[in-house]
């Protein structure tokens, strides 16, 4: 066994990264062996650099899984390069996104305006027609009949998505690109644009274990053996499900598609109708 | 003093001099302003901002000249200054010098290679000057060398909307957000590009989103205005105007809008309010100079415009509008050749601009000189070939000079040179609807529907050609697709009334006419159809009147005095024929509303007309009624609008209403059902009415009998019935409106109401609002929920009497019942249009609930209940800590003050708990509830030594619910086969009693049942089968939680503000496919055997909050004690 007692591993990203981080604190063989912590750059504030992660904070942390961002570095980044110690190995992975699977996720205004934040995951279509006064049948027929008409070139905007990840995999230690490439079609690996199925959690978490030189080559294949383990019947970041539109699956090929299927949403199981209708008239929901 | 240390001791600062001069160019005090910058300029030698905050103010003045060589000086004094350099390119670029702005970018690029101006600008020139291939490929230079700068893609995306790409434009627009969130062109370009393709209520969420975005920029609000204004919305352009005038008070566009906006309703004197506050403020700003000048051109004043154009010319030389817009003054006031003059100079002023040419030409075309005006549009054609101007307007020559042919070629080309603009294929479509040719336009119609899908033109001019070569249904069609595709314009209505008139359809062109003078009241041909149609039907008096007050607002329309000529002539005609074809006599009447004078009933004055408050009551369709059942008609007339319904004016006895329903109006305007008689109106006047044989249906016509021979009247009658009745079925099976039924002699009981209500919603989702008269419980203006679908609203009075005397239409009644109405049918979550009138919000009930787990659920169900919504106020207390410490986190009284409070009673500290019940207020709505517990489900928990707290990710132990069978088997190796094979012998073969498991259950649920106010017992013996109500021992599922919220709810104080049966199909709403716990203990089959589980089934999977297992994968698991991912 290595010397890791009292080694940290900070894990700096999004959503995702705060998903990894859960993940791996379940993994039994590391869990004396190595903490796990979490700096979200989707919701940190410079006070938390003051009172929560101060630079003690940073004394164990000897790994940093650095979730890379393009552009300038943020203020926060620079904060935290400026509190990881010099020998602290830092392992860049790219955030995994999605858009060409939600070819209408433009603007909603309602999120803007509601505390609720109801439905994050804009439809503009289904937005437009907020204040139509219909029964539900025909308010959805006219939802499809709309989406189907403005139904865009889903082969580009997929080749947008992937030249997407292709700028960010050429900053990054580990590559999505050609994965999702290969796979997005045959498994289901996005709920919503941005939140994950367990499959590209996994994925990503034994990547970056790989690449950890605090572990042992012994140490990390147990650790993902592990993983696969705990990973085998997880549902991932399934809290908010946004369904797929039937014509988006069929023009992409989605074989794991499942026109009957019911998706979470929140306290909810709803199918994609149900789903539709409800963002439709921005009903509330229970947890 | 030297002029520096003048300006030093005038200005401590630099900061202080600029704000000074900017003080002064505030005031229009514009060589003031100069003068300050000029001192400054010596005082701070080693600034650049004097030099570039003048050249701004220069160049805003359009004195180009001055601003260049300020520039140029600069240049030299700082020559490493980028932002001089690129002041001095768009400097170039705003005078329309395109050869030399494109210089000077290339200056920027090479001096400062690593600015993106230098790019970006460079595009916008090239972009503006149609050198569009040239500005994509410095863009795709700019996109790669500058990754993370949004500008080259916001420039990229511009660029598709300069090709009017709008679907790539879109798109662009779309990456532009994804990349780059937080800036605001992403939003703004993106709701234009919608616009432009015609979607508009995507432009409107998109901008909606972007003004909550970004609350402090003025563009989105500005924005959203213009879509207003593009959409023809002046009300609400006007509106949002002054709101962007509220936050951005001097932003100068908003000026300018809203003045555009109030001349668009020929509000004119507002406009000149609103434009002279404008100079005020800004005082040097051409565009409210200039837009000073053009409002006289739409009062026609052309005095007036002579003038202010000079006034332009003086102030802004170096603009060539000063002079193009001063000749079209100087042409409309007859001055003809001073506008020449005046053209004349304007070129040679401004070689590089099309606007004196253009006009030059136009001048010609308008003293109808048409080889003049044809050579002059060829000069503009070889001058500027990229400008469609010379193209169309050699065309409209060439036609007047009857060389079609050559007009049409002109127009060809110019189609194929602007593919992307809509002016040339719609006058070549234009010309071909002229010469009639038919075969030609048809297809040049469909391809402008098809590229330029937001032109109504497109529509109309369609439909025109389709009706013209005989294809009348199609056109018809068209239009009526129009219609709804831009119900915000005129053109669609007034077709579909042309046609109506071609085919002497005079009641339905009067209607159609009737709606463009109540709806667009700037539109001088409403007025002129509807006095075409009235003089179809003989109605001679209500034409002329129309037209002489219609004259008096167009005074410049002509058509008015033609029409008015020609009406001597019919009413010749018509009392020829009348002498051919005597009226019927009056036949007695057999209602007795109808054998009364009809009251008068005279249209809403159109510029009174409040259009939200009209399109609010066209929310409602009447059902008539008895006594006067026209009167909802009659508000909704008061309010202009004017809906086609069949019963709008109709006297419909109870009866006959649910009869006609039942039996879907079946023989409605059949000849054999139909009555035709006569009744006077109140000035005596003989007016047609007409009746269902059947007893119902009584109804005005609104035509006077001496207008109409009886068997037109007849004809037309019955087809309109028809029509109509079709249409009310439509709306009734399409849901979604309120329909109103009063009736004044009695009301309706209970079973009659319920029976017309259910005849209503057999055609689907409808509401219907029944109006009754108020008494003590119920005041005037109150609306009651009675049932999903049912409301009974109450007035005072209503405009007949019991007996039948006709009095003042109670309008203020109306609207509080209509106000309430509409908001109880549309929630309180729905933005109702602005309602006239309300019954005041009810104060909030205080609804305390205390518990834990469970009173979270509650609590969570009450506060997202949309009934409740805005009704209650909401606290949960945690009966856990001692009553001390949860009175400190309280509001102060609020236990005291409490309306009803829920207790979880099983839960928390029970002298706390009795402490807080002693807090409540005796008047207070107390109810307590269980917390059930189930072991029948899961007949082998047990013991298990392995279950201890194994934090920190199992805090709980690893499986909370343990197994005392499963617990034998721990720690022996076997395959997992063998290990489930293994459990589920020893499972089937224990001898446990699960029914006396489930007795002692239920005595326990009984036992509690006694103790609660909410009663569980029996509900969970009838359905656990049915329902999984447990989903551990310890987690109710969805069934009992929505069971105990639907009996707390039955508190007297909340059935009180909402129906409980809407409250109930509320909570079935909101419950829909909810899971009240995903902490799901897997069921064992031997269990779901025994008590016939109709939810189970052996391949389900159980959520153990993230992970999901089926039965055999937990239990291997189980045993195994195997880590999981919670």
């Amino acid at each position: 066994m290595s010397d890791l007692a009292k080694h940290s591993i900070l894990i700096y990203g999004n959503c995702q990264a705060e998903a990894i981080a859960h993940i791996a604190r379940f993994i039994p063989s590391l869990r004396d062996k190595v903490r796990f912590k979490i700096i979200p750059l989707h919701i940190v504030t410079a006070r938390d650099w003051e009172t929560r992660y101060t630079a003690e904070w940073f004394d164990d942390v000897r790994v940093l899984w650095n979730q890379i961002e393009s552009g300038e570095p943020t203020a926060h980044r620079q904060v935290l390069e400026s509190r990881i110690a010099g020998d602290c190995q830092i392992v860049r992975f790219p955030p995994y996104s999605m858009l060409c699977l939600w070819p209408f996720s433009g603007s909603d205004p309602r999120i803007a305006v509601d505390v609720g934040y109801r439905y994050p995951w804009a439809d503009s279509i289904a937005a437009s027609l907020a204040d139509e006064d219909l029964p539900d049948d025909a308010l959805f027929d006219k939802y499809m009949e709309i989406s189907s008409a403005r139904m865009p070139d889903l082969e580009r905007r997929l080749r947008m998505d992937v030249a997407r990840w292709r700028v960010t995999d050429g900053l990054a230690d580990i590559q999505v690109a050609d994965w999702v490439l290969e796979n997005f079609r045959r498994r289901e690996l996005f709920y919503t644009a941005g939140h994950l199925t367990a499959l590209p959690l996994g994925r990503m978490l034994k990547q970056l274990l790989e690449r950890t030189g605090l572990l042992s080559a012994a140490e990390i294949f147990r650790a993902t053996v592990e993983l696969d383990f705990l990973l085998s019947h997880n549902k991932g970041q399934d809290l908010e499900i946004a369904p797929l539109h039937p014509l988006v699956a069929e023009r992409l090929g989605i074989a794991y598609y499942d026109p009957d299927a019911r998706y979470r949403w929140h306290g909810h199981e709803w199918t994609y109708r149900e789903y539709i209708l409800k963002y439709i008239r921005w009903e509330p929901f229970l947890e | 003093m030297s002029d520096a240390a003048a300006a030093e001791f005038a200005y401590r600062s630099l900061e202080e001099g600029l704000a000074a001069a900017q003080q002064a160019r505030a005031a229009g005090r514009l060589d003031a302003a100069l003068a300050i910058y000029a001192t400054l300029r010596t005082a701070f030698a080693d600034r650049t901002h004097p030099h570039q905050h003048a050249a701004a103010l220069l160049l805003d003045a359009a004195r180009y000249d001055e601003a260049d060589a300020l520039l140029n000086a600069a240049m030299a004094l700082f020559p490493t200054e980028v932002a001089l350099f690129i002041d001095s390119a768009w400097l170039a670029h705003r005078r329309r010098d395109v050869d030399e702005a494109v210089r000077r970018w290339d200056r920027v690029r090479e001096q400062f290679p690593d600015h993106p101006v230098g790019y970006t600008g460079a595009v916008v020139t090239l972009r503006d000057a149609g050198r569009l291939d040239a500005a994509e490929a410095l863009l795709a230079q700019a996109c790669a060398r500058f990754p993370d700068d949004p500008a080259p893609v916001i420039e990229l995306a511009w660029m598709a909307m300069v090709r009017r790409d709008w679907p790539l434009a879109i798109q662009r627009w779309e990456t532009v957000r994804a990349r780059f969130a937080d800036h605001s062109p992403g939003y703004t370009g993106g709701a234009l590009a919608q616009r432009e393709a015609g979607h508009l209520a995507e432009a409107d969420a998109l901008l909606r989103d972007a003004i909550g975005r970004f609350p402090n920029q003025p563009q989105p609000l500005i924005d959203h205005a213009q879509l207003a204004a593009i959409q023809r919305q002046f009300p609400q352009a006007v509106e949002r105007w002054d709101a962007v005038l509220a936050r951005f008070p001097t932003q100068l566009e908003a000026y300018t809008g809203k003045a555009s906006a109030l001349r668009e309703m020929r509000r004119f004197d507002d406009t000149e309010a609103v434009l002279t506050a404008a100079l005020a403020l800004f005082p040097g700003q051409p565009s409210v100079v200039i837009e000073h000048a053009w409002i006289t051109h739409f009062r026609r004043d052309w005095g007036a415009a002579v003038e202010r154009w000079d006034n332009v010319r003086a102030l802004f030389p170096d603009m060539s509008v000063g002079y193009t817009g001063g000749a079209i003054a100087l042409r409309e006031a007859g001055r003809a050749a001073e506008a020449e003059a005046l053209l004349l100079d304007a070129e040679r002023r401004f070689p590089q601009a099309i606007d004196p040419p253009r006009e030059r030409a136009a001048l010609a075309q308008a003293r109808q000189d048409w080889e003049e005006a044809s050579r002059r549009w060829a000069v503009v054609r070889e001058r500027f070939p990229a400008e469609p101007a010379g193209y169309l307007g050699g065309a409209v020559c060439l036609r007047e000079m009857a060389r079609v042919d050559e007009a049409g070629a002109l127009l060809q080309e110019a189609v194929q040179r602007f593919p992307d603009q809509a002016g040339p294929a719609l006058e070549l479509a234009w010309l071909n609807n002229r010469r009639r040719d038919f075969d030609a336009a048809i297809p040049v119609w469909d391809r402008i529907r098809r590229d330029f899908p937001n032109q109504v033109m497109g529509f109309t001019g369609g439909a025109q050609a389709l009706r013209d070569s005989g294809r009348k249904a199609e056109a018809k069609a068209l239009l009526e697709t129009a219609q709804a595709r831009f119900p915000t314009a005129a053109e669609p209505t007034i077709e579909l009334g042309w046609l109506a008139l071609t085919d002497r359809q005079f009641l339905e062109a009067e209607q159609l006419f009737a709606q463009v003078c109540a709806n667009f009241i700037d539109q001088p041909v409403g007025p002129l159809g509807l006095g075409r149609a009235q003089t179809g039907l003989g109605r001679f008096d209500e034409a002329e009147s129309a037209l002489r007050s219609a004259q008096q607002r167009f005074p410049w329309f002509e058509l008015y005095a033609s029409d008015l000529n020609a009406m001597a002539d019919r009413r010749r005609e018509w009392a020829e024929r009348q002498a051919a074809d005597p009226a019927p006599s009056a036949q007695p009447a057999a209602d007795p509303t109808t054998a009364e004078r009809l009251p008068a009933m005279p249209a809403a004055d159109p510029a009174r007309v409040d259009p939200k408050l009209r399109d609010f009551v066209m929310r409602f369709e009447s059902l008539g009624g008895s006594g006067a059942g026209w009167e909802f008609g009659m508000v909704q007339r008061a309010c202009g609008a004017e809906p086609m319904g069949l019963l709008r004016w109709a006297d419909m006895p109870f009866e006959m209403l649910v009869g006609a329903l039942e039996q879907r109006f079946v023989d409605v305007g059949h000849p054999d059902m139909t009555e035709l008689f006569v009744t006077p109106d109140a000035n005596g006047v003989a007016e047609y009415c007409s009746r269902d044989l059947r007893g119902m249906m009584a109804m005005r016509t609104f035509v006077a009998q001496a207008s109409v021979t009886q068997t037109e009247m007849f004809e037309a009658m019955c087809r309109r019935l028809q029509y109509h009745a079709s249409k009310l079925i439509q709306d009734l099976t399409q849901g979604g409106r309120i329909f109103v039924y009063r009736l004044t002699d009695r009301n309706l009981t209970r079973d009659e109401l319920a029976r017309l209500h259910a005849a209503m919603r057999a055609f689907g989702e409808n509401t219907l609002l029944f109006v009754r008269l108020a008494d003590d419980a119920h005041p005037d203006g109150m609306v009651e929920t009675v049932a999903p679908g049912l409301m009974i609203g109450y007035m005072d009075r209503f405009i007949a009497s019991r007996w039948n005397d006709i009095g003042e239409l109670p309008m203020e009644s109306w609207l509080s019942v209509l106000g309430n109405a509409d908001a109880q049918r549309s929630g309180p979550e729905i933005a109702a249009l602005p309602t006239p009138a309300v019954v005041a919000k009810p104060a909030e009930l205080k609804v305390v609930l205390c518990g834990y787990h469970n009173a979270h659920l509650i609590g969570m169900i009450l506060t997202r209940l949309p009934p409740l919504k805005g009704r209650i106020s909401y606290l949960r207390i945690d009966p856990g800590p001692d009553i001390d410490t949860i009175v400190a986190r309280l509001p102060p009284r609020h236990l005291e003050t409490a309306d009803v409070y829920f207790e979880e009673s099983m839960v928390g500290n029970a002298d706390t708990r009795r402490r807080l019940r002693e807090s409540l207020p005796g008047r207070c709505d107390f109810r307590s509830f269980p917390t059930p517990h189930m072991t029948a489900q899961w007949p082998f928990l047990g013991r298990d030594d392995r279950l201890v707290p194994d934090p920190p990710v199992y805090n709980g132990g690893r499986y909370a619910n343990t197994d005392r069978i499963a617990a034998r088997l721990a720690g022996i190796e076997m395959t997992d086969d063998a290990l489930f094979d293994a459990y589920m012998e020893m499972t089937e073969a224990d001898p446990v009693d699960m029914d006396a498991q489930f007795a002692a259950d239920m005595r326990r649920w009984q036992a509690e049942d006694e103790r609660h106010d909410v009663k569980l017992s029996a509900f969970i013996e009838r359905e656990f089968r049915a329902q999984r109500l447990f989903t551990t021992p310890n987690e109710r599922g969805t069934g009992i939680v929505r069971e105990v919220a639907d009996q707390l709810l039955q508190a007297p104080l909340l059935r009180d503000i909402v129906d409980p049966t809407v409250m109930r199909a509320a909570l079935d709403r909101l419950t829909h496919g909810w899971l009240a716990s995903r902490q799901e203990l897997p069921v064992h089959p031997r269990a779901a055997r025994h008590f016939g589980l109709s939810w189970w089934d052996p391949d389900m999977r159980y959520r153990m909050l993230g992970t999901h297992f089926t039965f055999r994968e937990y239990i291997v698991r189980y045993i195994r004690w195997s880590p999981w991912l919670a």
